[in-house]
């Protein structure tokens, strides 16, 4: 089977599951919700400072929520469908089989990220006029980010967008890896939902009770720099000293980094479940 | 039959390390709070089933009780079950009996390891304090737990897939932690979403002051009642009872 069919059979599986609709439909709902919260019916509705809001308040966790459930079936699919032994057959090997499921999952991250932009333009049309969109932020800078005021909102969505992508990619790529070591996708799931859980809760409730803590600080890095940090924009927030540019492709290097380290483990458990 | 689907439940092997796990936070917890003051003791204690029982409680629903409503599907006995003489029906019931059982068991099991943890950091006139309070709100975390187990199974044999059960059932009991309810206004979309789906019950500290507690009551009822009718027509009609 040539690459392009390859990855248009992968496509179709990752895409086609009905539980990522489910969550879909839930999250959607969620997000038009937490959209609508986020405006102030006092105030005027700028709708480019809105938009670029809204991901960094609650869209990265619906995201995260959508990557988890979409990506935590790719791997095991073929030995819930019980056809893991036909795979060993195949002609190219197992390595084109998982370069094509992480560029799949890569095209999948795009989707997910652009179809939750489209939801927050369509929720936000209700309120504002999309103009502007050329024009310098000034004093209307968005909120959870801390952009230079220079720039224009068409640059400043660019940024965001290619940095949501970057950071669900990462994200997904860590979940794949976890895939790696757990059989079924339901647990997959719920080991990567309570690990992404964990830290946000961390940062909204548990770090109140164990503040005291020594050491305290490298907890607080491990969060910031950490998944949940760069699903979260904590790198584009001023607390991290490298510059835009460099941030991602910093996101860059550990998705190729991961990528990598996918392919060899992958490789190699196959042999392992095998017993060669 | 009873023993056996308890036994079922308590053979999986995400219990124990949960447990642990649970135990390990508990003790951080409760030893930095010490460092501080008795009071900060009393309040971390009281606020165990604020987030770390609701949490663990849920999780553990979601990946142990539900599991033996999907088993038969999953180790390819479905229609052997659908033979006996009984039928699903006896099955579904002795099935939701020893899910409530074993939430019981870890709603009782996480309360001794509040109240142990709760011990050996403060003086025994402030733990009766401890005591009360916990006694106060463990009705409403065993309510809710059951319920919330009920409506997992439901969910589970409706869909006949632990995977969408995990996804519905986790995203609706965890939105307490993302919606503010001292914002909502009363019956709205985003109040039912954030009262209506158990872990408001299993938290426990809200509910006792809940000025809505009479309609909540009503919700849970219909909620209840409508999970578990839809549960039975469904199996009607793919001739599983």
């Amino acid at each position: 089977m040539g690459i392009s069919k390859l990855a248009w059979v992968e496509g179709k599986k990752l895409f086609l599951q009905r539980e990522l609709y489910m969550a879909l439909f839930l999250c959607t709902v969620l997000y038009a919700m937490g959209t609508n919260a986020t405006i102030d019916s006092s105030q005027a509705v700028f709708f480019w400072q809105e938009m670029a809001s809204v991901m960094p308040y609650i869209g990265y966790m619906l995201i995260a929520v959508t990557v988890v459930v979409g990506v935590s079936r790719c791997m095991p699919f073929e030995r819930e469908k019980e056809m893991e032994e036909l795979l060993v057959t195949y002609k190219a090997g197992r390595v084109q089989l998982l370069v094509v499921k992480q560029f799949v999952l890569f095209l999948f991250c795009v989707s997910i990220v652009l179809f939750y932009y489209v939801i927050t333009s369509l929720v936000l049309l209700a309120y504002a006029s999309p103009t502007g969109l050329f024009v310098q932020m000034g004093a209307n800078t968005p909120n959870y980010l801390t952009p230079n005021p220079d720039w224009t909102f068409a640059k400043l969505m660019i940024l965001e967008g290619g940095y949501m992508i970057l950071a669900s990619y990462i994200f997904a790529l860590f979940v794949f890896l976890l895939s790696l070591f757990i059989k079924r996708s339901v647990f997959i799931m719920l080991t990567a939902g309570s690990i992404f859980a964990f830290w946000e809760l961390y940062e909204k409730y548990i770090f109140y009770y164990i503040q005291t803590m020594p050491g305290i600080e490298y907890l607080e890095n491990v969060y910031r720099y950490g998944l949940n940090g760069m699903l979260s924009f904590e790198y584009l927030e001023g607390y991290v000293v490298l510059s835009n540019t460099e941030v991602l492709l910093l996101f860059l290097s550990l998705a190729a980094g991961l990528f990598t380290v996918n392919l060899i483990l992958g490789r190699r458990r196959i042999n392992v479940a095998l017993g060669s | 039959m009873l023993p056996w689907e308890v036994k079922k439940i308590m053979r999986n092997k995400w219990g124990f390390p949960a447990v642990l796990v649970i135990c390990g936070f508990w003790s951080v917890m409760i030893y930095f709070a010490a460092q501080k003051s008795p009071a900060h003791v009393l309040a971390t204690a009281d606020a165990f089933w604020h987030v770390l029982g609701t949490l663990s409680i849920g999780f553990l629903i979601l990946a142990m009780t539900t599991k033996i409503f999907i088993l038969d599907k999953e180790e390819g006995v479905r229609e052997v079950i659908l033979t006996t003489r009984h039928g699903k029906s006896k099955v579904f019931f002795v099935r939701l009996g020893a899910a409530g059982l074993c939430v019981l068991f870890m709603v009782l099991l996480f309360t001794a390891i509040q109240l142990s943890g709760a011990a050996l950091a403060v003086p025994q006139e402030s733990f009766t304090e401890i005591l009360r309070g916990c006694a106060a709100g463990l009705p409403y975390v065993l309510v809710g737990s059951v319920l919330f187990s009920i409506f997992a199974a439901c969910v589970c044999v409706t869909f006949q897939s632990h995977t969408i059960t995990v996804i519905l059932c986790g995203l609706l009991y965890g939105l307490t932690f993302l919606l503010r309810g001292s914002l909502l206004t009363d019956f709205s979309i985003e109040w039912f979403l954030e009262k209506g789906f158990f872990s408001y019950l299993i938290r426990a500290h809200e509910v006792g002051t809940e000025p809505r507690l009479p309609q909540l009551v009503i919700w849970y009822m219909i909620l209840i009642a409508g999970s578990m009718f839809l549960t039975r027509k469904l199996q009607r009609r793919r001739h599983e009872l």
